[in-house]
């Protein structure tokens, strides 16, 4: 796996922002907490930004992307139920997902789960089409699951939806045109209007928390 | 007390605030990073507010250069221990194998945290290389490793991924033919200093010289508004008809020490057109247009911080008889120091998009006081090289800043300390980073600014 890292590879714009959310919310959390991730993109952005926080059950290319970053890594254990004052879970699948209700054992009274799921505009997630075919829950499915074990959502952001898409086709139409000067306001426009905490998305960050 | 007199104690109370400030900016290990200088990005294609990790990137040129010629200058030796301490943050934080070998951690700057950054990568190398050959000339043996660092990324990420043998020039990306004038000077300065220490001049005759020729062939050489400008960069054999004077005057640099090597006056020129296209178009307000176009201009945001790399380069000209007025340019820099000792980074960052400024009684965009460690750096490399000889720095004299601006049209507040940075609206925390840390502690949805 550390050999198929390319020095330079860097994801999209949205698995830029979503992950830099989940390391800022875990930056944040006082207490003990941890990372799911169901494939080994997610594996190598988790351990760029955290890499000292215990990423579970992760596939087996682990500890070569470690050694390909140049980062320690160790094992992590099982959590003990009760133990975590956080969980943050990028990209669940159909398969991982049944997972849900070990995970909110895992999790301290009051502990937050950290949810990185495809929105309606998952099509747009290049790394998707790139990456191996898997069983992506969306976030109509992971909304219900939540509900179902007894979270409910505090905050949602929706990355690269409809003003930002709308935004970029406008560049591109300026760059047909010869006009780079309004190409470049209009990618400026696109970047600012990246994130909004409403309306469909191509990747949504959710943030739950268990209810008594 | 005479004029320069006075000058130069102004400009030394600069530095040595802007020394004080560096030092809050300092990050120790933490979530498996190196330490380092960090703090939040402002830039013109992205922000990087969350990641506030050490950045091994281009920042560390103008670190270690500032440093060193504050040695120079001065004498005092805690100086040069600045520079190695920078210095040892680079060699900690060089990946040590896989296919980013060589590369340092973090090296992308507004994209953190990524290695492979340009010039992130080139940058720090010039800076090492720097050092290693002022610490060989004072026989401190410490030169050594200073300098495998910087060849163990030469070799192991320029010459192996980034030389593309058919163009005979350095590409941005491994995959991609594409070509970036401003990044591939950053690395000749590096090749040049690679040559002069090993006393061998294949960087510069194999790799430096064809680079540059290169860089030439994307300067604007025809009569017009444009004259003397080199485009941004080619992708896939397009040339990108973007000038920016800022990535233009940083050019400069390699291009007279290609005329100091050869005495082909073609070097010499290309450097002087290359300046003139940007000290035509300095503002009364000693300011540059951010973008130029074959048809209009983006003014917004033009940088402040950055000013101290195109005053450099008009400084470097002038040995060369080539005198522009910079003035308002040195005036403009010096106005940006802010009470903490950093400098403002832009402004009109909130113009970014209409490319149109609201009253002036209006407070600025939160993004343009922010002051960067990786534009800071430029307005310190400068300010260090115009510290009069001999002259110690006096103690810094900083306090907090609290700055009025504006997040998205609301009002709020930016406030920088010794031990955070932070916005406050009325709605509460729009960010706030506590300064050591690697990852900021709030980042609120309106601030997400890539």
């Amino acid at each position: 796996m550390g050999a198929a890292l390319s020095p330079t590879a860097r994801p999209g714009l949205a698995y830029r922002h979503a992950f830099d959310w989940v390391a800022v919310q875990l930056q944040a959390t006082s207490g003990s907490v941890a990372c799911l991730a169901s494939r080994p993109l997610a594996v190598t952005e988790l351990l760029r930004r955290v890499a000292d926080v215990a990423i579970l059950d992760t596939p087996e290319g682990v500890p070569g992307i470690a050694a390909a970053l140049g980062l320690p890594w160790t094992p992590p254990g099982q959590p003990k139920d009760g133990s975590l004052a956080a969980l943050a879970w990028v990209e669940p699948t159909a398969q991982d997902f049944v997972r849900l209700a070990e995970a909110r054992r895992w999790l301290a009274p009051g502990g937050r789960l950290f949810l990185v799921v495809g929105g309606a505009l998952a099509g747009y997630l290049a790394e998707r089409k790139a990456g191996p075919s898997l069983d992506y829950l969306d976030e109509r499915t992971v909304l219900r699951g939540l509900a179902r074990q007894g979270f409910r959502i505090t905050e949602r952001l929706g990355l690269h939806g409809v003003r930002a898409v709308a935004w970029h086709l406008l560049g591109l139409i300026a760059g047909w045109l010869g006009r780079p000067a309004w190409q470049d306001r209009c990618h400026f426009a696109m970047r600012r209007d990246f994130v909004a905490s409403r309306g469909p998305a191509a990747l949504v960050c959710l943030t739950a928390e268990m209810v008594a | 007390m005479s004029a320069p007199h006075a000058e130069g104690a102004v400009i030394a109370q600069a530095v040595a605030n802007l020394d004080a400030w560096l030092d809050t900016m300092r990050v120790e290990e933490g979530y498996g990073g190196p330490r380092g200088y960090g703090g939040p990005v402002v830039h013109w294609w992205q922000a990087c507010l969350s990641y506030t990790g050490p950045g091994l990137d281009w920042r560390y040129e103008g670190i270690i250069l500032g440093y060193l010629t504050l040695w120079q200058r001065t004498g005092e030796p805690c100086w040069l221990e600045k520079a190695c301490r920078a210095g040892n943050d680079l060699m900690a934080g060089q990946l040590p194998n896989g296919n980013g070998r060589g590369c340092y951690r973090a090296s992308s700057f507004e994209l953190n945290p990524y290695p492979g950054g340009t010039p992130g990568e080139a940058a720090a190398d010039l800076g090492l290389l720097r050092l290693a050959l002022a610490l060989r000339a004072e026989g401190d043996g410490r030169w050594e490793r200073y300098a495998a660092t910087a060849e163990c990324n030469l070799r192991d990420f320029y010459l192996e991924h980034m030389w593309d043998p058919a163009a005979q020039a350095f590409r941005d990306a491994p995959d991609v033919p594409s070509f970036v004038p401003n990044k591939a000077c950053t690395l000749v300065e590096a090749l040049f200093a690679w040559a002069e220490l090993r006393g061998d001049a294949e960087p510069i005759e194999r790799y430096a010289l064809p680079t540059l020729k290169a860089v030439v062939a994307m300067q604007v050489t025809e009569p017009g508004a444009l004259a003397g400008g080199i485009a941004q960069n080619s992708i896939r054999g397009t040339v990108v008809t973007r000038y920016f004077p800022y990535y233009i005057a940083r050019c400069v640099p390699a291009l007279l020490l290609a005329y100091d090597h050869t005495g082909l006056e073609a070097w010499l020129e290309a450097a002087a057109a290359a300046f003139g296209f940007v000290a035509r178009r300095i503002g009364e307000d000693g300011l540059l247009p951010q973008v130029v176009y074959p048809r209009g201009t983006n003014r917004y945001p033009p940088w402040i911080a950055g000013l101290g790399d195109v005053l450099r380069a008009g400084a470097l000209l002038e040995a060369y008889s080539a005198v522009h007025d910079l003035r308002a340019m040195r005036a403009a820099l010096l106005a940006g120091q802010l009470p903490t000792g950093g400098f403002a980074t832009a402004r009109g960052f909130g113009a970014q998009v209409s490319q149109r400024t609201r009253a002036p009684q209006t407070a600025s965009d939160f993004r343009d006081g922010i002051a960067v460690v990786g534009w800071s750096d430029k307005a310190f490399r400068y300010l260090a090289s115009q510290v009069p000889e001999g002259q110690l720095l006096p103690d810094p004299a900083v306090s907090d800043a609290e700055l009025p601006c504006q997040v998205r049209g609301w009002t709020a507040i930016w406030r920088e300390s010794g031990k955070e940075m932070s916005l406050e609206g009325p709605g509460g925390s729009f960010y706030r980073w506590r300064k050591g840390q690697p990852w900021a502690d709030v980042v609120a949805p309106e601030v997400m600014w890539k």
